[in-house]
């Protein structure tokens, strides 16, 4: 121990009792407070930080057990010695009772300075060890948070659409940070280098190797000539970098490739790593763009490994291709958790054929880690990431509408804007352009003010798809990862009304909520897709909403 | 006695400030003397669960001083009050009122 002094509460309605312990205390390192009643005891114990406590258990008012039941309120360790006539009062019950508290301990009262001190040193520096134990687990908690946070900014957006193409993407950490790697680089607007890849191990371990991959990657691309980038000189460069740098601490799979939306062709190497599941979008139907198995050696597993050229798949696709990427944690998802046989494959095929054309492209790593939950696959066994990633037709701008978000008021005004001009010049619905703007300021407001709790990141993106609903409407889908939208009451439908005109007398600011955006659409939908919330309106023409046939 | 509890705190308890000694023995007689007492009227009353604890309390004070006969004495009191003997109770009470007289 060392010249700390320690502070010990002493409780016995004895005065003789308190004045012995003080005593034989009085030169040992510490320092006693003594206390006839429980309240007088409670009352200290409030004001100053104990580091254990003796107690009477047989006394007047207050008995020894319901004194530590009052503290207990305040600190759930403090070690609390009960001082009892061990010889002549012990028996199973009053040891139970003293026991049922996992910070109690028990010392005759026919006790020596010696064993006094000794029970008093064994329970402090336990408790002290613990304070240290929890404090340590404190930090590493916050250090687990701050990982999270760096390694959720080092990854791209959840979605993002470029004028060529699009992506989006789930990442499911098995404990707060992972091993998975999303890497998305644009090399030229209509080309870019993907890298999905899945680090040995869980935990800090691997997501520091993860990380160190990301950078290296993106000084491959900057340091390279574009046109030399080639997914076998990559992969000789990680495994070079995991051989070398990382001395085989850890192996990685991956699968790198390079895409080229204008020429519509992909060139990709698989290192290790599960194959790219491939669909056409009309029909749903898969197809393998690998069936030769061609592939190598995860990086960083053997430093002669070669990642020859002739290895690259080489592969045109068609404008619908979807293509699915995903780290072999995917197939480790269980029913319950010894569960060993994990997500059958083909299941999952037949689950993306379906989902892939009946919905947005955008939703389908959520609308698949939520189907594989409804069917039962709710226990992930290892980090899994889910990445779709498709061509974006030139001429898929004449019908829908679709937009990244960033969470901030501007960008929110310029692509209402921008919606409502879809709504009226290509849409040709030019009396929904305005209920679009409105409703689309309000709620896309509402997200940005109170939604995003659950991120709680401010560089979160919110999706935004617009098509005709129709003949006479528009569908309005927002995508966003915040907290769940709790509908209200709606307020009188004159209050409505006259909202409504207010608003189109001052046009569109902020924030007036839920009833404006109900009067503004009756009909929406809303649904939570493990960690994405789809809020589907759909804007009528009042006369479509009464059933009267237009001029 | 004094004596005899002297050495017990001093060796027992490492308590060897003789004005401390002086004070705790002091307050050991104060205590003991108002247990005896509260024990009579406790018995008068037919109280077992009163004498039960008054001889658990004069018990523990005894078991820190090295007063062996006041300890055997009061947990003699204590089991006779757990059974309800009214007459055992009165003759521990007789011999703790022993020790008292010995104490003064």
């Amino acid at each position: 121990m060392n010249d700390r002094k320690y502070n010990v509460l002493v409780l016995d309605d004895e005065k003789f009792i308190l004045l012995t312990v003080a005593a034989c205390l009085k030169t040992g390192p510490y320092q006693v407070t003594t206390a006839d009643c429980a309240e007088d005891a409670l009352a200290a114990f409030k004001q100053k930080r104990f580091d254990a406590v003796l107690s009477d258990i047989m006394m007047d008012s207050v008995d020894g057990f319901r004194f530590r039941d009052m503290i207990r309120n305040y600190n759930k360790r403090v070690p609390v010695i009960f001082l009892t006539s061990l010889m002549d009062d012990i028996d199973n019950s009053l040891i139970n009772r003293i026991m049922r508290d996992n910070y109690s301990y028990y010392l005759n009262k026919n006790f020596t300075r010696t064993s006094l001190l000794e029970k008093l040193d064994q329970v402090v520096k336990t408790y002290q060890a613990q304070n240290e134990i929890s404090q340590l687990e404190k930090k590493i908690e916050s250090d687990l948070e701050l990982a999270t946070q760096v390694q959720t900014a080092m990854l791209p957006p959840w979605v993002h659409f470029t004028d060529y193409y699009m992506f989006s993407f789930i990442y499911r950490p098995l404990f707060k940070i992972s091993g998975d790697l999303f890497e998305w680089i644009p090399i030229t607007p209509t080309r870019c280098l993907c890298v999905f890849g899945d680090i040995s191990g869980h935990g800090i371990h691997s997501a520091l190797a993860m990380t160190a991959v990301q950078s290296i990657l993106k000084q491959l691309t900057v340091i390279q000539n574009p046109d030399a980038l080639r997914p076998d000189r990559i992969l000789r460069q990680l495994n070079d970098f995991f051989c070398e740098r990382l001395n085989m601490c850890s192996y990685m799979t991956c699968l790198v490739g390079i895409w080229d939306f204008e020429e519509n062709r992909l060139i990709y190497h698989d290192a290790g790593h599960p194959d790219l599941l491939c669909f056409h979008e009309k029909t749903g139907e898969s197809f393998d763009p690998n069936p030769r198995r061609k592939g190598s050696l995860p990086v960083g597993m053997l430093r002669e490994a070669e990642y020859p050229e002739s290895n690259n798949v080489e592969l045109k696709f068609t404008d619908d291709t979807v293509f699915l990427a995903h780290t072999d944690g995917l197939w480790d998802i269980g029913t319950h958790p010894n569960d060993q046989s994990g997500v059958d494959v083909k299941t999952f095929q037949q689950l993306a054929s379906a989902a892939v054309k009946d919905n947005y492209v955008v939703e389908l790593p959520f609308r698949l880690a939520a189907a594989l939950r409804q069917i039962g696959y709710d226990t992930p066994m290892d980090d899994y990431s889910l990445i779709v990633l498709k061509k974006l037709s030139p001429d898929s701008g004449k019908s829908l509408f679709i937009r990244q978000i960033p969470l901030d008021a501007a960008a929110i005004d310029r692509v209402t804007q921008d919606a409502s001009e879809f709504v009226e010049k290509t849409l040709k619905l030019e009396d929904l352009a305005g209920k679009t703007e409105i409703l689309l300021s309000e709620f896309l407001v509402n997200i940005v003010k109170h939604g995003q709790g659950t991120s709680g990141k401010t560089s979160d993106s919110i999706a935004l798809l617009i098509q005709r609903h129709e003949e006479n409407g528009v569908s309005v889908t927002v995508l966003d990862r915040g907290r769940l939208w709790e509908s209200r009451e709606f307020e009188s439908n004159e209050d409505l009304d006259r909202l409504l005109s207010e608003l189109s007398r001052s046009k569109a600011e902020s924030g007036r909520g839920i009833p404006l955006i109900r009067k503004l659409a009756p009909q929406i939908s809303r649904r939570h897709l493990c960690g994405l919330n789809e809020t589907i309106f759909i804007i009528q023409r009042d006369d479509a909403k009464t059933g009267r046939k237009e001029k | 006695m004094k004596e005899m509890f002297s050495a017990y705190l001093a060796k027992t308890l490492g308590i060897d400030d003789p004005d401390i000694q002086a004070e705790l023995i002091a307050e050991y007689r104060r205590t003991f003397m108002e247990t005896v007492g509260q024990m009579k009227l406790a018995e008068q009353a037919s109280d077992f669960e009163r004498l039960r604890r008054l001889g658990h309390t004069l018990k523990g004070c005894a078991l820190n001083i090295g007063h062996a006969e006041a300890r055997e004495y009061s947990l003699g009191l204590e089991n006779c009050a757990k059974e309800n003997d009214l007459a055992g109770c009165g003759a521990e009470i007789e011999k703790l009122s022993a020790l008292a007289a010995e104490l003064e």
